[in-house]
């Protein structure tokens, strides 16, 4: 449902830091950020506004687009 | 306290005044709150000669809509005294409310206002843009910082104690005066599609300055209103005012324009009777309901999908998934789970302020949705700057009231506390029954019965609180949101059921006392703590003008 990071990720980690909903964690700055919290991302965005590469993608459950 | 638009913009205008400002928000200032992924309207009057784009039209026009609980006159001071000030200013920072390649404003009229008082314009960098003006400015912000309680010293603000979400760094700040700007509450009510973080509006804005200034003995006031909107099915964004604006149609399951049978502007009702319309619709069985945009000249179209993205930069990829194209098929809609905030446009709920914007509390002001007179875009920038320019005012004439330090001992354990439990409850099991009680209770149909058994089963989950385990500094702060929320739902309850009549019905629609009722309850209800009790009191208020009530059809 929320974001997820393909495969262009450079891993500059400006999702991890611009999140309002501390929605992911970085623990192994050689890789990619995760999305830790998928359930509390609000979809508003920010993330990909921020991603230098274009690298997020948006994902909506079942109970949003076929409701 | 809370960097969103009113932070932002109170930070500015103490900065500029040559005061020190430290921010504290839950995010990061460059996309925090309300607006953290842009913006695309704002309400303004601009002086062109038209007898609707005045002052004095626009202050009259206050009054009709929010008759019962605004203050114009804190109006006047905080709005529109800093009207022109806020445009030139988000100009200046690069955020122009006009189209920066004609100069014109694009201005659509919705929501019953006599003249197209809202501006179009792509607010998709406000953030960004303002931050690095409070930056520039020379502020010192803590990102990811929640303030987790107000310290108070002789009934005058001393500061303000928190955590930081991601290290758990304790912080106290003392400071001469604070700005509560934190907005408005969600995730308090159940939500249509039954993901708590599927909101109309920010769900990590969860009530805080609410809750801590109550705490610390500053007045709350128009706490008993809920608000609602019509989002797209399946997802709770907003957008509602491009539509309106662009003169999209409502239609019901039997392809009637249904709020044309409740008021005589059908879709440029006011939000809340486009609601009641919907409501009442669905309660009949004339469900599913749609915005139908079909009938729009291409320019309009054109117009319409750009503001969408630029309201909710996600709406574009959710309705692609959909299969929905809004020039060829109507968009069918929903309403959308309920919050704490002021009912319309132009009035807010939340910490009760003077023309001074400071509350009950000497040195303690509120700007943005979390202040009973101000509401959305032009009131968070125009009148959080207000806040922060009376407030950095206010310092110039007082000192440092000092911390006690007990105090600041006993809250630092106390913050910490639920990560030290070696089992508990999640958060999210807390405030899920809370969601459950409030949409059951508190919702757009209320009674006496039901508002009493919504304050029985707050009361009686309040108590779980001290049960909530957090594993990590993360899950820390969504339990202390719950706290808050649960704070919030209680004053809510509380006020509703002293507001023995129906104002911005269903904002509070009391089917005991489904009238509005301007004889006696002409104000607004105040709720306070004081030594731990709480009590309500009813505040009159009193209008040039009488009310031309709402023209129900």
């Amino acid at each position: 449902m929320p974001p997820s990071i393909n495969k262009k990720c450079i891993k500059c980690g400006n999702c991890y830091e611009i999140c309002p909903g501390d929605v992911f964690d970085w623990p192994d700055q050689k890789k990619k950020p995760i999305v830790f919290y998928p359930i509390e991302c609000w979809h508003c965005g920010a993330c990909r506004l921020e991603c230098p590469v274009g690298a997020i993608e948006y994902y909506f459950p079942l109970g949003m687009t076929h409701v | 306290m809370g960097g969103g638009l009113a932070g932002l913009n109170a930070a500015i205008a103490a900065a500029e005044r040559g005061v020190e400002v430290v921010i504290l928000d839950k995010g990061k200032i460059e996309r925090s709150g309300n607006i953290a992924g842009g913006v695309d309207h704002f309400m303004a009057y601009l002086e062109t000669g038209e007898p609707w784009d005045s002052r004095e039209a626009y202050l009259e026009y206050v009054e009709e809509e929010g008759y019962g609980i605004v203050n114009a006159e804190i109006h006047n001071r905080v709005f529109c005294d800093e009207l022109k000030n806020a445009i030139t200013r988000l100009e200046r920072i690069g955020s122009p409310l006009s189209d920066p390649k004609t100069g014109q404003y694009y201005r659509t009229a919705s929501m019953g206002q006599p003249g197209p008082y809202w501006i179009n314009f792509n607010g998709k960098f406000l953030k960004p843009n303002l931050a690095k003006e409070v930056r520039r400015l020379g502020c010192t912000v803590l990102d990811r910082v929640m303030a987790t309680r107000l310290m108070v010293s002789g009934l005058k603000l001393a500061g303000v104690m928190g955590f930081h979400t991601r290290t758990g760094d304790l912080y106290s700040i003392e400071c001469k005066a604070l700005v509560a700007s934190t907005g408005n509450t969600n995730r308090l009510y159940e939500t249509p599609t039954r993901m708590l973080f599927n909101t109309w509006l920010c769900p990590y804005n969860t009530g805080e300055a609410q809750r801590l200034a109550l705490e610390a003995e500053a007045t709350l006031a128009n706490m008993e209103f809920l608000r609602m909107t019509i989002v797209p099915k399946g997802f709770s964004a907003p957008g509602l005012n491009a539509f309106t604006g662009m003169g999209s149609y409502f239609i019901n399951g039997l392809g009637e324009r249904y709020m044309s049978r409740y008021h005589e502007k059908a879709e440029k009702a006011p939000r809340n009777l486009l609601v009641w319309g919907t409501l009442n619709e669905l309660k009949e069985g004339r469900g599913p309901v749609f915005i139908d945009s079909r009938h729009l000249p291409p320019e309009k179209i054109s117009h319409l999908k750009k503001t969408l993205g630029l309201d909710k930069e996600t709406l574009d990829d959710f309705l692609k998934a959909r299969g929905i194209d809004i020039e060829k098929k109507p968009l069918e809609v929903m309403v959308s789970e309920a919050m704490q905030t002021g009912p319309i446009e132009v009035v807010g709920s939340g910490i009760h302020i003077d023309e001074n914007c400071m509350s009950t509390v000497e040195g303690l002001f509120a700007g943005g949705d979390c202040a009973d007179q101000m509401k959305v875009v032009h009131m968070a920038v125009a009148g959080g700057y207000s806040a922060g320019k009376f407030a950095a005012e206010y310092t110039l004439r007082n000192k440092l009231k000092g911390l006690d330090k007990k105090e600041v001992q006993e809250e630092k354990a106390r913050i910490l506390s639920p990560l030290k439990r070696k089992k508990g409850l999640h958060y999210q099991e807390v405030e899920d029954v809370l969601r459950q009680i409030m949409a059951e209770n508190v919702g757009p149909y209320r009674t006496r019965a039901s508002l009493e058994t919504a304050q029985t089963k707050i009361n009686a989950l309040a108590p779980y609180l001290e049960e909530i385990k957090a594993n990590n500094f993360h899950e820390l702060m969504r339990g202390i949101e719950t706290a808050s929320l649960i704070k919030v739902g209680e004053i809510m309850a509380r006020a509703a059921l002293f507001r023995k009549e129906s104002r911005f019905i269903p904002y509070h629609y009391r089917e005991d006392y489904p009238e509005t009722d301007n004889t006696n309850w002409c104000g607004q209800v105040l709720v306070s703590q004081i030594d731990g009790k709480i009590t309500s009191e009813f505040k009159p208020l009193h209008y040039r003008h009488g009310s031309k009530g709402y023209h129900l059809l």
